[in-house]
């Protein structure tokens, strides 16, 4: 009797932490949610393991209504590359997604569609696991994995762990795992700066490959939340 | 008359060196242990390296080209595990491989995999063209396993080059990283061969391939080779000796010596940082049977020492035999232990860092056994040696000898000129023959054909691709530059010519790269594999792949691009053409825009078998200087040292030429024979130049001379052929081709140096008279007296020389008679040392000393002049020498030098007026004349 009292309650509490898991990412997208128009100049600096660099430029369009969610990526420079662009549309239940394939690479660079298109929350469990100080700053860590096989090939993505600020929620910086689960590749989020509504947003994020030795910083020269950056026009005849 | 005390000649230095360990046993005992004691801490120094940078020279002007191309594109120096199973595409199967390449993706010195898993092509899904891998992951159903099946069949990227046509076998390249923190390959194996082997019960084959293997199995074999080579060779020699002296002790000695000089051989090697290599596995059987050759001799000496007390009825004496033995040593030993030793040293000038440092450490090993052979062999044989024995069989064996001599007495009479033509016809068809020589450096080849490495290689290049790669690098100066459809084309161009070429396998660039995106974009039809038209389309294709996709392939700037080659083309002389001809066509397509290189370890490896060739020829060059120089000055003949020459050189064609025919590649081992062979087969020649000078001076008819010569010789220089050859066979149990042809090869060598040395060498040598150094050194002494003989007054010391040369040096012992009254003679004397009388017999048995004469003296002047009766004896007093002048001979050899005819003329009627002179005066008092 006594070790079904303690197994329930252990299987409670441990409903109980991932419950408190989902909700802090959760909270975390909420807090932290990408205003309806944002519009981003960006650098894309790729650097290669015997540290040769290459530049690129881009913009990026955000746009959420009550149609769903656009995210749009297109290149400035290199002159050649100039106009490749990377569309992504969800409808606002997140059931239909139209786009390329969330694992594939975004303009070569160590950023996956998935990525850009944002924490699908619905797709994975969280589980929390021991706090962690980074930057002498106390975060819980939250350890993300796809829900189904299915999940984790359409997007690429294999157990993450996520280091959310315990203060504001920030995600600081998340580690994707490989099959052996170790860290593969690592994003931190850098120079973190409220903007006009005091939502905090990272003025740089930078991927390394940790197994490869590469890394990719992607620079944020400019940002703008208007809809006068981000008119639907632009997303016209993009599907 | 002057009496001059009878003592022996005062011994010279070489003399005083070989008595050495038997005069001074303790010192000598000391020296040997204190070096030994030194090799040892220097033997517990060496190391053992099987890299392939050994291969390589230093200095190659490629090298700095492909470290630069590959630390861009990455490592060349690359491993395949080989995969075949008819159930490859199961589920089960692909998840098993899907582990296996998780495993292998976490080694530390992994740099990267290509394989199902990671090689990333483009896919067209629902009309967009995403990159994805051929196998994001294993298929958990049998249809999706079919339906990846198919589609890596279909990929023109993948197919033969990671999966074969039939789709039952994959190959999963492994790069090493160039700096795998102090990785060997040995380790590198031993780590795979640990993630490969739970995973082999899944497949039914699972094999590692590639540099890492081959590295391992050399070591592998060359622990089999010096276990097996040092007990095989020195159980030969032990019997070989036994046998011929039926003696334990003498078994013994020379594995001694071959023991003690291979230990310090190899504590040289140790403190001079000399590691051991593959070649490294001959030296104990090189030591051990070049050096008994010349113990064989010593011992041989020592037991006709025992013989001789016999025969003199006197007791057995360690000593006197010993005196014997050391009396068997001289300049000729001396001799052969150099040229041996310069005939390996001369592979330093190989350039390529594993022959020379076999070179140098098997030439201390062939001075070290010398000087061990002359200190430890004649001090135990004084001390311990056995006082009953017989002479070795093969220097009492009369059935060689008659043999030798009656083949040659029947090439000589009926058969010299066909022997001459036979032998120049077969020298220049070998040299053509050995024109078409394939050179090859592959380390594969260094492994016997059946050897499961070099079949599972040819297995996966048949399946596959080959096991080996290269890379052919672009360089522009324009960034972006193979954004440009233009120059991908010409990346294309090459690939064209590379499969035309049909000796590659397999070429992926940038260009395919692409091309497969093209023909996603376009549908999948295959005439839309080619480069896209335009530079947006070549910018958008390439967008699709994350970096490491292209980094083999192209630089981050795209001012560079490279192709991957793959091939298993195991002659060098093969691939070498083929990438002379692959460098002249690149460069013609890139044009001159741009700078090409192509490069790879592989390559350099290969292309050093040139420099290998180029190497051998310089010391075989050298070493025939060497020989000539040694032998012209040894027997004081230009001719000596041409005809020295023929004993190598006739061996060396041979050999060459059989190579060709049995199609045996030159390789860092073969490569070798010619200039060891040399070195050991001089050692015949010495002894066979040696003998015959002797004999000149004995008699005036050189056509004897050689027959004796045959004679004396034939049994020790078939004997000690016959044991060297034995030697080198043992080589044959090497698991290595390249050492067991070099003993096959050094064996035939050897066996064809009987036939030079026996057949060809006296048929020129007849024609010649050889005069040793020792005789003309020892004439030097007497220079003075000579000079100042009436025979050579007013010559220069060219003349007195030349026709000191064209004399016969003749050594007399006390009592002996040189001129006997009554008799007829036609030869003039000139005594060089020692002291003669001139005695007549008179009427009733008196005899009246009319004279004495001492160096410088002539005698016999007038039977020169014209053949007469002598009219007094001449007989020594004294051991001494004098040079005989014969008239014909004189006339004959010195037809091309009137100028000293003349002198020598003019001086002979000055010495016969001064007889004259002294005749009439002695006219009043009883007659007194040196001769009439």
């Amino acid at each position: 009797m006594r070790v079904i009292v303690l197994l329930t309650l252990a299987w409670l509490s441990t409903g109980a932490i991932a419950q408190g898991a989902r909700e802090l990412i959760e909270n975390s997208l909420r807090r932290h949610a990408p205003p309806p128009y944002v519009y981003q100049e960006q650098t894309l600096i790729i650097t290669n393991a015997l540290g040769q660099h290459t530049v690129r430029t881009a913009r990026f369009y955000g746009r959420t209504d009550q149609t769903g969610a656009k995210r749009l990526l297109v290149m400035e420079t290199p002159a050649d590359l100039r106009g490749a662009r990377i569309f992504v549309e969800r409808d606002a239940q997140g059931e239909r997604r139209h786009g390329p394939d969330p694992s594939s690479a975004v303009f070569g660079t160590d950023f996956s569609v998935a990525d850009f298109e944002g924490e699908q929350a619905g797709d994975f469990a969280y589980a929390l696991e021991d706090s962690q100080d980074l930057d002498r700053e106390s975060h819980y860590v939250v350890r993300a994995s796809p829900k189904n096989e299915a999940v984790s090939r359409a997007t690429g993505y294999r157990v993450r762990r996520i280091f959310l600020r315990k203060d504001t929620l920030f995600v600081s910086r998340i580690d994707f795992l490989d099959r052996q689960g170790r860290s593969a590749k690592r994003r931190t989020f850098r120079d973190p700066r409220p903007d006009e509504s005091g939502v905090w947003r990272a003025g740089m994020i930078l991927t390394e490959d940790l197994i490869e030795e590469r890394r990719t910083l992607i620079k944020i020269e400019r940002r703008v939340h208007s809809a006068d950056y981000v008119p639907d026009t632009i997303f016209a005849g993009l599907r | 008359m002057i009496d001059t005390p009878v003592s022996p000649p005062p011994r010279t230095l070489l003399q005083r060196f070989f008595r050495i360990g038997a005069d001074r046993p303790m010192p000598s005992l000391a020296f040997i242990v204190a070096v030994s004691l030194l090799a040892i801490i220097g033997a517990g120094r060496v190391t053992v390296d099987s890299g392939f940078e050994r291969l390589v020279p230093k200095d190659d002007a490629d090298r700095q080209a492909y470290l630069r191309v590959s630390r861009e594109f990455g490592s060349d120096h690359r491993s395949f595990v080989y995969v075949r199973d008819p159930q490859l595409w199961s589920p089960a199967k692909l998840q098993a491989l899907e582990r296996l390449h998780d495993e292998l993706r976490q080694l530390p010195f992994v740099e990267r995999i290509d394989d199902l898993f990671s090689l990333r092509t483009v896919r067209s899904i629902d009309g967009r063209l995403t990159a994805r891998p051929i196998l994001p992951s294993a298929p958990s159903d049998a249809q999706s396993a079919d339906r990846a099946r198919r589609e890596a069949l279909e990929d023109p990227i993948a197919a033969r080059n990671i999966i074969s046509a039939d789709g039952n076998a994959v190959a999963i390249g492994i790069s090493i990283k160039e700096q795998a923190q102090g990785l060997s390959d040995k380790d590198v194996h031993e780590t795979l061969e640990r993630v490969l082997t739970p995973a082999r019960a899944r497949f039914a084959t699972l094999v590692q391939v590639g540099p890492p293997r081959i590295d391992a199995e050399i070591r592998e074999s060359l622990v089999h080779d010096l276990r097996v080579l040092v007990p095989a060779s020195a159980l030969l020699l032990a019997i070989t000796v036994f046998a011929f002296f039926r003696s334990l002790f003498a078994a013994a000695m020379p594995l001694l010596v071959a023991c003690l000089s291979l230990l310090w051989t190899f504590g040289m090697m140790g403190w001079a940082g000399i590691p051991i290599s593959i070649l490294s596995a001959m030296l104990p059987s090189l030591v051990v049977v070049i050096g008994a050759t010349e113990i064989m001799r010593m011992i041989s000496g020592y037991y006709g020492g025992l013989q001789q007390a016999r025969v003199e009825g006197k007791s057995p004496d360690r000593r006197r035999a010993t005196e014997f033995m050391l009396r068997s040593v001289g300049a000729p030993a001396v001799l052969t232990v150099l040229t041996t030793a310069i005939g390996f040293a001369s592979n330093a000038f190989a350039g390529i860092a594993i022959i020379r440092d076999f070179g140098l450490a098997a030439a201390f090993a062939i001075l070290s056994n010398g000087l061990l052979t002359v200190l430890l062999v004649p001090m135990l044989y004084s001390a311990f040696g056995p006082l009953r024995g017989q002479l070795p069989a093969f220097a009492s064996s009369a059935g060689f000898s008659v043999m030798a001599a009656k083949a040659f007495g029947v090439m000589r009479h009926r058969l010299s000129l066909w022997a001459f033509a036979l032998a120049a016809v077969l020298c220049v068809a070998f040299v053509q023959q050995a024109s078409q020589l394939h050179v090859t450096n592959e380390p594969l080849t260094f492994f016997r054909p059946e050897r499961p490495l070099v079949q599972e290689a040819l297995r996966m290049q048949q399946d596959i691709a080959g096991v080996k790669i290269f890379y052919i690098a672009l360089q522009s100066n324009t960034e972006g530059a193979f954004r440009d459809p233009a120059n991908l084309q010409r990346l294309a161009d090459i690939q064209a010519f590379i499969a035309k070429q049909k000796i590659f396998d397999r070429s992926v660039s940038l260009a395919d790269v692409v091309s497969q995106a093209n023909q996603q974009a376009g549908g999948g039809r295959p005439d839309a594999y080619r480069v896209p038209p335009t530079r947006r389309l070549v910018a958008q294709y390439l967008l699709l792949h994350p970096p490491r996709d292209l980094e083999p392939y192209v630089s981050h700037d795209y001012r560079r691009a490279n192709i991957v080659v793959r091939h298993n083309v195991r002659d060098s002389s093969t691939l070498n053409h083929h990438i002379r001809e692959l460098r002249e066509v690149v460069g013609h397509f890139a044009g001159a825009d741009m700078t090409t290189a192509v490069v790879g370890e592989n390559l350099m490896i290969n292309a050093a078998a040139d420099r290998l060739l180029e190497g051998q020829a310089a010391a075989l060059a050298g070493l025939l200087g060497v020989v000539f120089l040694v032998m012209s000055l040894m027997f004081t003949s230009v001719k000596g040292g041409i005809i020295a020459l023929v004993p190598s050189v006739v061996p060396i064609l041979m050999i060459l030429g059989v190579m060709r025919i049995l199609e045996i590649p030159l390789n860092a081992g073969t490569v070798m024979v010619a200039v060891i062979a040399i070195g050991i087969a001089i050692d015949g020649t010495i002894h066979l130049f040696s003998r015959y000078s002797e004999l000149c001076r004995s008699t005036s008819n050189y056509d004897e001379a050689v027959i004796e010569t045959v004679k004396d010789e034939a049994a020790p220089v078939i004997a000690v052929s016959l044991a060297l050859a034995m030697g080198f066979g043992v080589l044959l149990l090497s698991d290595f081709t390249l050492i067991a042809q070099f003993g096959a090869l050094a064996a035939a060598t050897m066996l064809f140096s009987i036939f030079a040395n026996l057949l060809i060498t006296p048929l020129v040598m007849s024609r010649i008279r050889l005069v040793g150094l020792y005789e003309i050194l020892a004439m030097s002494k007497q220079r003075a007296a000579l000079e100042n003989s009436a025979l050579f007054q007013g010559m220069t010391g060219y003349q007195i020389r030349k026709t000191i040369l064209i004399s016969e040096l003749r050594e007399f012992v006390n009592g002996e008679r040189l001129i006997e009254q009554g008799t007829i003679g036609s030869s003039m004397y000139l005594v060089v040392s020692g002291q003669l009388e001139v005695v007549r017999r008179l009427p009733g048995g008196e005899e009246r000393p009319l004279a004495t004469l001492g160096p410088g003296d002539v005698f016999g002047e007038i039977g020169y002049v014209r053949a007469t009766q002598r009219t007094a004896d001449v007989r020594a007093r004294g051991p001494g020498s004098v040079l005989l002048f014969d008239h014909e001979r004189l006339e004959k050899d010195l037809v091309f030098f009137p100028h000293i005819m003349a002198k020598l003329n003019f001086n002979i009627s000055g010495i016969l007026g001064q007889r004259l002179a002294e005749l009439v005066e002695a006219r009043q008092p009883p007659p007194a004349a040196r001769e009439s």
